[in-house]
């Protein structure tokens, strides 16, 4: 064994981490197990980091960017750092860059991370191996700050919206929110197309019967880049509510109207009409 | 066990001062109701409520007013009523109005002698009280007896698949009219049942297994008869805990009003009790939907009329525990969270079906997010 006297020896990830930085000669694996997909629009100053902490979740593994709408370095910056890029000049939409990355995987387990915030690789394996294990669908268990009366919306909704699918134990976790994985089953079950809209997706994964748990609690809340409250949060926010109300309408008609609650025995032919 | 251990704990004096002070309150508290007017009322409308009340009392004695079977004829709802649209330019809140009816019931009994103990309320139109019951007997009686203090034009008793004698209680009432159904009918079906029976201008919604002071139930006429409101709630957001300890029924409440855009609602639900509605919406969505109340408020809300949480009145204490409403994911949870689930179907049918436009929005908020 190797030690330099005067230097403290550093625990295994950390070592590897420096090797790996000092020669960027990372490359995706041919047949990799793990793909972890990125979608990033004009985020040059993360996604280094990002991409950095995402190779490590697996030895075996693909990062696939999907550079959409980038007028910055964001695409060569990730070509540089070995991952796969696919470059869209317009705009794909919000979450619409999962589909996309989704479909260009061959690894046997999806990871979605945004490219805003840098999440440890030790704080994105549980998913990984969750998946591995057996697991369909590997949601973080983060719930938002929650100790108030009065909640975010969106985190309204998340809650709502499992209590509806008769999962009120997956309490606020939701594919709404990075870090997740997925198996490829549970690719094919869902369809690509509908991972644009996460809680469609959540809904469909939970009534096809797949396995779903909240495996690993990230506080995304504070990682999450700080914006301006004019850009766009007001529209994001009608988008993922109108998205939690679609996906609930889903659900509605792939059961029945109550979604398969109980009546408890109303004599509704007795009002007439 | 703690609770205990505590009390054996404190000093003898401070067992004496909490007494002592525990006396004080109550005497606090009938002085209070011996007389509208002590204890700072501030408002001269509390004076004067007393004084007109005085004379309608005295002239009332003078006159040997025939007693009058039902409150809402009575003199003392009618010359209340008549005193406050010649006085009162506009209505007021409810809170002085609380206070100005109870002046007026204290001077009109002094001036006339009498022990009238109702809630007299100036009424623009008829008002109409449907109470659902099953076995409830015990409560079934002084709840009516709360009812009959307002100035109500007919209360609808629904009973079904009772076991006891609810329905001979009902009997003695005279405002009552008693529907009976021997088998049970489910929860809130009794609610289209009674709203069909009545051609009220306001009805007033109540559980029979429940006793409310008609004081805390008079809000909810006002606020639909004289407040413009078409649906007037409970305000259950001041006894709810943090959004972690909130049960799932809760959520499924507050959720449902954020989707109709009524976030300010917080969890108010016309599947709680009391409310009013007033004739002409239940008229306008149909009576047979009031089966299910939330889907009765979203429409309430998609057809434009107006729903506020007007008063808050503690159901928690009251509400009788039953084998079947107590516990996490008990089968009331259930119905409850199956009603929203039809609510929000409805909602998504009125308001949503038609619209395709979320694949532009996500683009333009990915634009918006992250241009640079």
């Amino acid at each position: 064994m190797r030690k330099t006297s005067g230097q403290q020896r550093q625990p295994q990830w950390k070592r590897e981490s420096s090797r790996k930085t000092r020669f960027s000669a990372f490359r995706n694996c041919e047949h990799p197990v793990v793909s972890v997909i990125i979608p990033a629009m004009n985020e040059q100053r993360m996604i280094g980091n990002v991409i950095r902490e995402a190779r490590k979740v697996h030895e075996a593994c693909e990062v696939i960017v999907v550079a959409n709408g980038c007028t910055d370095n964001t695409a060569e910056i990730a070509n540089a750092m070995g991952a796969k890029v696919l470059r869209y000049d317009e705009p794909l939409g919000h979450d619409a860059g999962r589909s996309v990355g989704a479909d260009a995987s061959s690894g046997q387990v999806l990871l979605f991370i945004d490219a805003d915030m840098r999440i440890g690789c030790s704080d994105l394996r549980p998913f990984v191996h969750a998946v591995l294990q057996g697991g369909d669908v590997a949601l973080n268990r983060y719930r938002g700050p929650v100790r108030r009366h009065q909640v975010h919306p969106v985190i309204l909704a998340k809650h709502t919206l499992n209590t509806m699918l008769g999962r009120p134990d997956l309490l606020g976790s939701s594919l709404t929110a990075v870090p997740h994985a997925i198996s490829r089953k549970a690719l094919e079950v869902i369809g690509s197309e509908n991972l644009s809209v996460p809680p469609l997706a959540q809904v469909i994964a939970v009534h096809s019967g797949l396995n779903v748990a909240a495996v690993h609690e990230v506080s995304v809340g504070r990682l999450n880049r700080r914006r301006r409250k004019s850009s766009g949060q007001d529209l994001l926010q009608q988008v993922v509510l109108d998205d939690h109300l679609q996906a609930l309408s889903w659900y509605l008609s792939h059961t029945d109207a109550r979604g398969g609650h109980t009546d408890l025995g109303r004599v509704r032919d007795r009002v007439g009409r | 066990m703690t609770g205990k251990k505590v009390k054996t704990g404190t000093s003898a004096r401070t067992r004496r001062r909490r007494v002592g002070r525990a006396r004080k309150q109550a005497v606090f508290k009938t002085k209070r109701r011996a007389s509208a007017i002590q204890g700072g009322s501030g408002s001269p409308w509390i004076r004067q409520a007393l004084q007109a009340g005085w004379r309608a009392g005295n002239a009332a004695r003078d006159a040997e007013a025939e007693t009058k079977l039902l409150f809402v004829e009575s003199h003392l709802q009618s010359t209340f009523s008549e005193w406050i649209y010649a006085t009162m330019k506009s209505m007021p809140e409810y809170s002085l109005m609380k206070r100005m009816s109870a002046a007026y019931v204290q001077g009109y009994n002094e001036g006339a002698g009498s022990i009238e103990g109702g809630v007299p309320l100036p009424l623009q139109g008829s008002a109409a009280a449907v109470v659902c019951a099953s076995s409830e007997e015990d409560s079934l009686d002084p709840m009516l007896a709360e009812l009959e203090r307002l100035p109500l034009k007919h209360i609808i008793l629904v009973l079904n698949g009772s076991r006891d004698n609810s329905y001979s209680h009902a009997r003695s009432h005279p405002l009552v009219t008693a529907v009976y159904y021997p088998e049970l009918l489910g929860h809130d079906v009794g609610r289209s049942i009674g709203a069909r029976l009545t051609d009220a201008d306001t009805v007033l919604f109540c559980d029979g297994d429940m006793v409310i002071a008609a004081e805390e139930l008079a809000p909810f006429i006002y606020a639909v008869d004289g407040g413009g409101c078409d649906a007037a709630l409970n305000d259950l957001s001041g006894y709810l805990p943090l959004f972690e300890h909130q049960d799932e029924v809760t959520h499924c409440k507050s959720y449902l009003n954020l989707a109709l855009g009524r976030s300010d609602l917080g969890a108010s639900s016309l599947t709680a009790v009391p409310h009013a509605l007033s004739g002409r919406m239940i008229r306008d969505i149909g009576a047979s939907q009031l089966t299910v109340p939330p889907k009765a408020q979203a429409l309430a809300i998609l057809h434009g009329y107006r729903v506020e949480a007007v008063h808050a009145v503690d159901v928690f204490k009251g509400n009788r525990k039953r084998a079947g409403n107590t516990g996490k994911r008990n089968a009331v949870a259930e119905l409850i969270i199956g009603d929203h689930a039809e609510a929000l179907g409805e909602l998504w049918r009125q308001r949503y079906a038609f619209r395709s436009d979320t694949g532009a929005k996500r683009k333009e908020v990915a634009s918006r997010r992250n241009a640079v």
